[in-house]
């Protein structure tokens, strides 16, 4: 059995915001624009993609994130199993999508660490560094957006009023963490 | 809305004379009412002790607020002082009002000389009085509302002298019945007082305005109010490009072209007048924000007119010039003198007479004194004032601190680390990290007390004595799926993809349109239209997004996706003769024999139920696998390899022995080897480069006549003559000593001393150096000069041996 190791080892809170990693996970990166990739993956999904810009669908069991006209992150809405990586969403998509080569799907489980903030001062604290106008998007619950906070890339997901995902390339995600908290102290 | 006061309202917040009113209140009352309605809109955010530090183009505006200037010692303790807030606004409102004018006069820097406005302010708003004898020095009505102010507050005001033959004005007429004395067509001549303003001295103006006439007076007094008019302050206005107008009436600058989606209202638009103001404030706003009323349109407003007007930007005094100081820059103590001066060196544009007096130049830039310089500077040359036109105005409008800009870039936060996820392992066997791009990777691990040097030696003896492992989570891994997914990499690299069978990994070099090398890596065929590419790991970034721009833009026909992996897979390098025995204890289940499982292929393969993929691949030459797994269970992947490797003594290796081991196989490393200027044939790597594909990105570029030069820099190895003589990296190589200029053909690009070989080595690019094995060469060094022989590249196993040893 393999140890399973998080990068970040705690939960913090401050006056009106609680931050904390949400694992696992399970974050699939999905790519396709052929008619095909959109009825397969409706229906192997159960759930319509979102063709909006930076907007998101829910479902009971996922939510999907739309990143470009051909580019989606869906992700479980709740933790998954730890020590166990064979997911059968993932194989099945995998087989109806990438096997008949109507789009790609990629495991990013890993690829990206997930920051819940939940508190009313998120959108004070993600403007501390972030060139983003966060004024229609905290007025639009399911809206996202790809930008950048603290030099860093990340996607933001406005999950429910005073809750929001925020989710950075794992690598990246201790130093953003330190850099979170070192803002919220701050506010 | 930002103020940088501690409250919004300007001046007319304790504008306190009943001749102005608006709506029958007295205008205070009417703005402070109006205030609390403002504070109660749920959808404006008003910020005080804020103040527009610069206004740049396209409506973004840099802002600083100060959040604890104003606090005592012990509030402000741990807390930010100041915070920069950056505003990309569709539409600006700009009111920054206007600046009061001091007068300039002989001896007008005395304590106790202030601007008519600030001895207004003190007393009306924060209740300090200036002077127990007060005069005021004026040339418009400015003066008479403090006077009145103050008198009515019981501060006694001496007299007013005015540079005016007379005014009619209400407020006048207030000031003359409330028996102040009045000394029309005055001005001040002189001041005395050491530390504090003593006396002032008076004459009458001449007709012409260009002397003084009659007998002087002295006035006794402790503070002398003078006003000299208002300065729009147009600042931000021209921050953000616009172009100003001069206005001969009132000589001032106003703003004439607006070159983004904004507007002036108010005094810094040169309405100086309440009922001006409010007149015109609803106009331009209706125009501006397109809607067809205000709350403002139809106010009853009341107030004082100024009726006459008159200037004279450098006062006359009953002595010659050269004995008189009257200072126009207050802070830097140039005088009108000094501008003079100027003018009569030579100078005479105003951005040249600036920098000779250096008028302008403290910290209020100008604010206080720069119209009566260019004023000083039209009478003298007499040119008009605008065609003089006025010096730039530069941000920061205020001040602000250089912290504020910086804010929390600094220490941890200077730069971003990325960190793989068996980082606290490295931390805990006390690695020396290195930064590779924005990676911490680690370097060597030193184990009692050895120095770099031994524990490279070390690491890379025991990787290829028993087995090593690496960390290499950092390289770039690109997911790539579609129906043209081998096409793309046919494009992409300069070899061949098509016939790579499944479940085989191939090395590839990719140029960049130049023909120039631009990464390398490995790539394995996952499935029959599913690849997974390696990049370097300061590539990484670039290469994805290249590739992605390919895509979109040069090959939208294509049927391929990319997705970056990188961050997901954690990635154990296991390499040495004992490798597959440890590979054998971490995954059992895996059949590792040569025919199953050879050199340049992969296999899925699972830990418990974690899936993971293993390449057995090679960056040193050994026998060696790689395990990529998800990443959270990287580090637990590490410590069973540690564990299994235990009885092998295998031995962790960091960036410098990986690139020791690299080297002994004369492998490149993309940005050490290369430096943007090397071909695949530059490199001695001909064979990597397709004949028979159609085309591949830089392909055309190594057709150039100059790419199949045959003296170009080439790749080759170095051998010194003396076998522990380390070359420099970056050392200049040379064939003939004695000749001027010294030819240099070449450098070092990677050098070490050899364990494996027990000598130095090292790999260089020399000019035609293909053709020169085993030509001697010199490396001049400033105390000795090293002799080399160029030689084959690869220094270590060339036979290949190692790899399924």
């Amino acid at each position: 059995m393999l140890n399973y190791n998080s990068p970040i080892k705690e939960n913090k809170n401050y006056s009106d915001l609680t931050i904390k990693e949400i694992y696992p996970v399970m974050k699939l990166n999905i790519r396709g624009k052929k008619r095909e990739f959109f009825t397969n993956v409706g229906k192997t999904l159960n759930m319509i993609l979102p063709t909006e810009a930076n907007t998101s669908t829910t479902s009971d069991k996922l939510t999907s994130i739309w990143l470009g006209p051909d580019e989606w992150m869906i992700f479980s809405n709740n933790i998954i199993e730890k020590g166990d990586n064979n997911y059968e969403l993932e194989n099945l998509l995998f087989s109806n999508i990438s096997k008949n080569n109507f789009g790609s799907i990629s495991d990013v489980t890993d690829q990206f660490v997930m920051i819940n903030l939940e508190g009313k001062k998120i959108f004070e604290l993600l403007s501390s560094g972030c060139p983003f106008n966060f004024n229609e998007f905290k007025k639009k619950k399911g809206s996202s957006t790809q930008t950048i906070l603290n030099h860093i890339d990340v996607i933001i997901h406005h999950n429910d009023s005073n809750n929001v995902n925020l989710f950075v390339r794992r690598s990246f995600s201790e130093h953003l963490w330190s850099w979170i908290n070192d803002a919220a102290s701050r506010l | 809305m930002l103020d940088e006061k501690n409250e919004i309202g300007g001046s007319t917040i304790f504008q306190d004379s009943d001749l102005f009113k608006i709506e029958n209140q007295t205008s205070s009352n009417w703005l402070k009412s109006e205030i609390k309605k403002l504070k109660q809109l749920s959808n404006l955010e008003i910020k005080t002790r804020t103040s527009i530090a610069a206004y740049h183009g396209y409506n973004f505006l840099l802002a600083r607020e100060n959040l604890t200037d104003h606090l005592n010692k012990n509030e402000k303790k741990g807390k930010i002082r100041q915070r920069l807030l950056k505003i990309r606004a569709k539409k600006v409102i700009i009111a920054t009002g206007a600046l009061e004018r001091p007068m300039i006069f002989n001896n007008n820097d005395r304590p106790g000389i202030m601007l008519s406005s600030a001895v207004k302010k003190y007393a009306n708003y924060y209740g300090v009085i200036s002077g127990k004898k007060t005069v005021f020095f004026t040339n418009n009505d400015s003066a008479y509302e403090s006077a009145i102010s103050l008198n009515k507050k019981g501060i006694n005001v001496e007299a007013i002298i005015d540079i005016r033959e007379k005014s009619n004005s209400k407020i006048v007429k207030e000031t003359i019945d409330l028996g102040i004395k009045i000394y029309w067509s005055h001005t001040v001549v002189d001041t005395d007082g050491y530390k504090r303003l003593k006396e002032i001295s008076i004459m009458e103006l001449s007709k012409d305005n260009q002397s003084v006439v009659g007998t002087k007076k002295n006035i006794s007094c402790d503070c002398l109010g003078i006003a000299g008019g208002w300065t729009p302050a147009v600042h931000l206005f021209t921050q953000s490009g616009g172009k100003l107008k001069f206005n001969e009436e009132d000589q001032v600058f106003l703003p004439n072209e607006y070159p983004s989606e904004q507007v002036s209202i108010g005094s810094c638009n040169g309405d100086f007048e309440l009922d001006k103001i409010i007149k015109n404030l609803s106009t331009s706003l209706k125009d501006f924000l397109k809607i067809e009323k205000t709350d403002y349109d139809n106010l009853n407003v009341e107030c004082s007119s100024d009726e006459s007007k008159k200037n004279i930007w450098l006062l006359p005094s009953d002595r010659a010039i050269g004995k008189t100081k009257p200072f126009v820059d207050f802070q830097n103590d140039a005088t009108a003198k000094d501008i003079k001066l100027a003018l009569r060196e030579g100078f005479r544009s105003i951005e040249h007479v600036k920098r000779y007096t250096t008028t302008g130049m403290g910290t209020d830039q100008g604010k206080l004194g720069n119209m009566h310089a260019l004023g000083i500077i039209a009478d003298t040359s007499s040119v008009k004032m605008s065609e003089l036109g006025t010096t730039t105005f530069r941000p920061p409008y205020t001040p602000l601190t250089f912290g504020t800009i910086v804010g929390r870039n600094v220490g941890d936060f200077f730069d971003i680390f990325r960190r793989t996820p068996m980082n606290d392992w490295h931390v805990e066997n006390k690695a020396e990290f290195e930064n590779v791009g924005q990676w911490k990777r680690a370097w060597y691990y030193p184990i009692n007390g050895e120095s770099m040097h031994e524990a490279v030696q070390r690491e890379s003896k025991a990787a290829r004595v028993s087995a090593g492992i690496l960390d290499a989570s950092t390289l770039g891994k690109i997911d790539i799926q579609g129906s043209d997914a081998s096409e793309f990499l046919n494009r992409v690299y300069t070899n061949a993809w098509s016939k790579l069978p499944i479940g085989k990994c191939r090395y590839g070099l990719m140029l960049n349109e130049d023909g120039m090398v631009y990464d390398d890596g490995v790539t394995t065929r996952l499935a029959e239209n599913h690849y997974i590419m390696t990049t370097t790991t300061g590539g990484a970034a670039n290469v994805m997004g290249k590739l992605e721009d390919y895509l979109q833009t040069e090959w939208p026909e294509l049927e391929v996706y990319l997705t970056s992996v990188t961050d997901h897979f954690a990635t154990a390098s296991v390499c040495g003769p004992n490798s597959k025995k440890i590979l054998n204890k971490v995954i059992p289940d895996l059949d590792l024999s040569d025919e199953n499982f050879p050199h340049m292929s992969f296999k899925n393969a699972q830990i418990g139920k974690i899936k993971c993929r293993v390449m057995r691949i090679s960056f040193t030459g050994e026998h060696s696998y790689e395990i990529n797994v998800q990443a959270n269970y990287g580090k637990s992947v590490w410590e069973k390899c540690m564990e299994a490797g235990k009885e092998f003594n295998i031995t962790p290796y960091g960036t410098e022995a990986m690139h020791l081991l690299r080297a002994e196989k004369g492998f490149i490393i993309v940005g050490q080897d290369t430096d943007g200027t090397m071909t695949p044939m530059d490199l001695q790597m001909d064979w990597i480069v397709s004949k028979k594909k159609y085309d591949f990105i830089g392909k055309r570029s190594l057709y150039r006549s100059d790419t199949i030069r045959e003296d170009r820099k080439q790749l080759v190895g170095l051998i010194t003559d003396d076998p522990n003589e380390v070359l420099e990296e970056g050392a200049q190589i040379v064939s003939e000593l004695n000749k001027k200029p010294v030819e240099m053909l070449g450098h070092v690009t990677s050098s070490y001393f050899s364990p494996n070989l027990n000598k130095s080595i090292a790999l260089a690019v020399v000019r035609s150096g293909k053709n020169m094995l085993g030509k001697k060469l010199f490396i001049p060094m400033k105390n000795k000069t090293i002799k080399v022989t160029i030689e084959n590249p690869v220094f270590f196993d060339k036979e290949n041996k190692r790899l399924n040893a």
